[in-house]
């Protein structure tokens, strides 16, 4: 049993080591934690998705009626953003024939069968395509 | 107010996962806290099953729908079948230094997963795409249409239609509850299925004759592997088919080892539940059966008569609770395909598919050796199993063996079967995750001698 106690101590250097480790290679973790545990839900979110991208998000909920379609530019097919965007948005449905593009940071994107819908900022906006 | 609200919904789903377990636990043989622990992941079960039924009536979900469909099971059961009392809550008083030392780093694993769960949204991919979008998506329709994936749908769930419901319909039941939206309390779910598993793993392995010390030490073992505990946090359904299907192991391997008949009973519901909660659970379900039978046919004549009608029994048992579930998969996602493995993937199969076994063994080797995400657990497994290698297919410990080698060779064949395995492979690590409160059992039961273990009966 005396090789059991050496497993356990082992066991134990490595998961506390490890645990530690993280704080010292993040080491904002600490700080992020304690912003996470004092914010309200709405700035949690704005944390965890990056802020400007929240903000976009929370942006597009309220300048598309509920339910349209939306195509998205920008975005990385695949990528965390594109899906936690996507959820938000529901019940607004990302769909290939979209009623409206969201251009996330893209400034210098145009479609000919599209006008100008909202503007978010000078990168990011919202384009209503013509019927 | 959701907080409170939640509780009071997963209360209600555990006192019906309760009820069902009083009626099946005619010898008294499950403990407080294990019936707890048992009758919250029973009892969410029983929820998802009554939502499945729901949805394949056409009917709106509410409330009152769910909690009266889902009452139906246990009130037959608990009024149909001799009540019984509970083995009472042992509240062990002696505790030794060394064994409130690992309670306390058990405790601050489990306090420690909540913290991480709760401070943020649902933000993970696949909790996001595949789990969390459901679930909206079902809250807001107010039920879940059977074209669902058919109608005007965000093209990004269509490539998961044919995943199981169980969590969606779990988190959409809180919803449904507290009457509002709340993805951070919804997530709430997984972390008490992290405590779950806790509660259970320490308790079969005092079942299996370990004392108190040592059980809290190989408990301490599973909630400090990280892996295990940050996929408590993420809110994937991965640590759910964990619970699922490693406990439905884990009753019937001690089922074998002539534990209670209840044993059998909570193996089946759970088997049959675990491929409520993921697609990989159809083949751990083929596991089971698998180890069951080499149960029956290793037996004597006598035990193969008996056991044959059991293992009927627990046939009828699975697939009476799967069939809602399979129906509702095959009518949601008719026309569509799952992207992993299929039929398709099935008739492709040629043998220079092999070839794929290098990668494959080496992304294995990655996970056994890579001991930031599961500490030395792989090392020592391997370790204990050349040392005790004489053992590992005695008595009826060969079933512990016998299982985890076909879940290997089980997964294994699925990666050499799936299409693009390269992509495949980095869910390797999500993948173990299904079996691996089996991996710590494995390494209680071969490396703590038998003569170091009560012989009570399981």
């Amino acid at each position: 049993m005396k090789f059991f106690k050496v497993i356990i101590v082992v066991w134990i250097i490595i998961w506390a080591w490890f645990f530690l480790r993280q704080f010292r290679i993040n080491e904002n973790l600490f700080s992020t934690y304690k912003n996470l545990l004092f914010s309200g839900n709405e700035e949690k979110r704005r944390l965890v998705f990056r802020e400007n991208l929240y903000d976009f998000i929370k942006f597009s909920k309220q300048s598309i009626p509920p339910g349209s379609a939306y195509e998205v530019v920008g975005l990385e097919a695949d990528s965390v953003d594109l899906v936690r965007l996507v959820y938000s948005m529901y019940p607004c449905l990302r769909s290939q024939e979209p009623e409206y593009i969201l251009v996330y940071e893209q400034p210098g994107f145009n479609n000919k069968e599209s006008n100008l819908h909202s503007l978010f900022n000078g990168k990011s906006f919202i384009l209503k395509r013509e019927k | 107010m959701s907080y409170l609200g939640t509780l009071a919904a997963l209360f209600i789903s555990t006192l019906y996962g309760f009820l069902v377990l009083r009626s099946l636990d005619k010898e008294k043989d499950i403990f407080f806290l294990e019936s707890l622990a048992l009758s919250y992941g029973i009892g969410l079960g029983l929820i998802s099953l009554a939502m499945t039924l729901i949805a394949l009536a056409g009917v709106k979900f509410s409330v009152f729908s769910i909690l009266t469909v889902s009452l139906f099971v246990p009130l037959m059961m608990f009024f149909t079948k001799p009540k019984t009392g509970i083995k009472g809550p042992s509240i062990p008083v002696n505790f030794k230094p060394f064994e409130f030392l690992f309670l306390g780093f058990i405790s601050w694993e489990v306090i420690y997963a909540f913290f991480r769960c709760l401070i943020k949204p649902v933000e993970s991919y696949d909790a996001v795409a595949h789990w969390a979008f459901k679930a909206k998506a079902i809250y807001l329709f107010g039920g879940l249409p059977l074209d669902i994936f058919r109608r005007p749908a965000p093209a990004d769930l269509i490539f998961t239609a044919d995943y199981p419901w169980l969590l969606p319909f779990s988190q959409a039941y809180i919803y449904n509850f507290i009457n509002n939206f709340d993805d951070f309390v919804s997530k709430m779910i997984i972390p008490l299925f992290f405590l779950a598993c806790i509660i259970l793993f320490y308790r079969l392995l005092k079942r299996r004759g370990l004392n108190r010390l040592h059980s809290l030490v190989f408990t301490f073992f599973l909630a400090s592997i990280p892996q295990f505990n940050n996929y408590a946090t993420i809110g994937y359904a991965d640590l759910v088919l964990g619970f699922y299907y490693s406990f439905s192991f884990l009753y019937l391997y001690l089922w074998f080892r002539n534990g209670s008949k209840a044993f059998l009973f909570i193996s089946g519901i759970l088997t049959a539940l675990a491929v409520y909660t993921k697609c990989e659970g159809m083949p751990l379900l083929l596991v089971n059966f698998t180890v069951f039978l080499i149960f029956v046919f290793s037996g004597k004549p006598f035990d193969k008569r008996k056991n044959t009608k059991n293992f009927i029994i627990y046939l009828l048992l699975v697939v009476a609770l799967l069939i809602p579930a399979l129906v509702l998969k095959k009518i949601t996602s008719v026309g569509l395909e799952n992207h992993t493995i299929n039929t398709l993937a099935l008739s492709g199969f040629q043998f220079g598919n092999i070839k794929r076994m290098p990668m494959i063994l080496y992304s294995y080797q990655k996970q056994f050796f890579g001991i930031k995400r599961w500490n030395i657990l792989w090392i020592l497994f391997f370790g204990t199993a050349i040392c005790r290698f004489k053992k590992l297919l005695e008595s009826d410990k060969k079933y512990l063996t016998i299982g985890i080698s076909l879940i290997f060779a089980g997964y294994t064949a699925v990666f050499i079967l799936s299409p693009g395995p390269q992509e495949d492979l980095r869910t390797v690590s999500r993948l173990f995750l299904h079996f691996l409160p089996l991996i710590v059992f494995f390494v209680a039961e071969f490396l703590i001698p038998d003569r170091m273990k009560t012989d009570r009966k399981t």
